[in-house]
């Protein structure tokens, strides 16, 4: 069952067979949890999120077009719009405030952060400077830096032109460079 | 070449679009400034990349296909419980009919409150919606608004019997006076 590609699978679906769909819960989970940790920085909002991506595929699962997108372009698409409404819905502060629970670390503070890379918490630093990047340069870092995705899909996914996720990418480096001290501020200029 | 120009090689060399740059190299041979700046980027993405996946819940999958049954049971419930309120509202109107004709109150309120009923029909079903009551409590519902639908028709009706009768007899009245 798990040979079958995506389209199959999403065929079986739609005839009725609803475990074709945990198979493809199960195939692209991990990247769905993953885009939306790095984002959010919050355990059990990612989960929550994975969980509300899946479901909202499922329900609009005919609305699919494979000639369109990837599956997981398309999923990371709804996943992407539901992130975006759980940013409006929630205080910035909490997401922080968790990742700095789950991680022993301040976000808040610029020093802090030098202070976790120097104590060689290379990923922790990493995780918490793209925390401090505005929304759509946050995304495009991760998708691109990350996931390893193509800018093609991340435009997508992002619901911009190719041009704008570069740019976006190019930015949030930029600013990652700087905060995690490989580039002074006045290089960035 | 200037600087600007060799950032947009260098991006578009961490981006992928470009291996390698010789006249980004020729530039970089003679400006400490962009040697730098190429180094600080190739050490933040070398960072991103290390950036190990983080271990994902087991119980995802899990979750996701509880709730899509759970979606699935509750729209069940749903039909079931609009086909019951419907059989009550048919049964309702098809007893107000009966009272009715029984009455003898005439064809005229039979086909009033049959129209009636239709249209409270859908306004049960739109209050079900949006309150949100349960199966019970909408089968109920169903029966109460038949109810009070059948007094306040046969009410309205038995009204009307009595003034047509008013009518009629001060007119045979009237016609008594006349000669």
């Amino acid at each position: 069952m798990s040979a079958r590609s995506d389209a199959e699978l999403v065929s079986g679906v739609l005839s009725g067979h609803r475990e074709c769909f945990a198979h493809l819960v199960d195939r692209h989970r991990s990247r769905v949890y993953s885009v939306m940790l790095h984002a959010v920085g919050d355990r059990d909002m990612a989960e929550d999120l994975t969980q509300e991506t899946f479901l909202k595929a499922y329900r609009n699962l005919a609305n699919y077009d494979s000639s369109r997108a990837k599956f997981p372009t398309w999923l990371l698409t709804i996943a992407s719009r539901l992130r975006v409404d759980a940013h409006r819905r929630a205080r910035p502060e909490r997401s922080l405030d968790q990742m700095s629970a789950d991680q022993g670390f301040d976000p808040a503070s610029e020093e802090r952060t030098e202070r976790a890379l120097e104590a060689a918490a290379v990923g922790q630093a990493v995780r918490a400077a793209i925390q401090r990047l505005p929304e759509r340069q946050r995304v495009a870092v991760i998708l691109k830096h990350i996931e390893d995705m193509p800018f093609s899909e991340i435009a997508q996914i992002m619901g911009c032109t190719v041009n704008s996720a570069k740019v976006h990418a190019h930015r949030g480096r930029n600013r990652l460079a700087q905060l995690l001290g490989h580039l002074r501020e006045e290089e960035l200029q | 070449m200037k600087c600007s120009e060799a950032e947009r090689l260098m991006d578009a060399i961490l981006d992928g679009d470009l291996n390698e740059s010789p006249r980004l190299e020729s530039h970089m041979a003679g400006c400490e400034a962009c040697v730098r700046r190429w180094e600080a980027l190739r050490r933040t993405v070398a960072d991103l990349a290390s950036v190990a996946s983080p271990p994902v819940p087991e119980r995802i999958t899990r979750s996701v296909m509880a709730a899509l049954a759970a979606d699935t049971a509750a729209e069940r419930s749903h039909r079931v419980a609009t086909l019951m309120a419907a059989c009550a509202m048919v049964l309702a109107a098809l007893v107000g009919i009966g009272i009715g004709w029984s009455m003898g109150l005439g064809g005229a309120a039979v086909t009033l409150f049959a129209a009636v009923s239709e249209a409270s029909l859908s306004l049960v079903f739109d209050a079900r919606d949006s309150v949100g009551i349960g199966f019970p409590g909408y089968v109920l519902l169903a029966f109460v608004w038949a109810g009070v639908m059948t007094v306040v028709l046969l009410g309205t009706a038995a009204v009307g019997k009595l003034c047509a009768y008013r009518i009629a007899a001060r007119r045979g009245a009237g016609d008594h006076e006349s000669p």
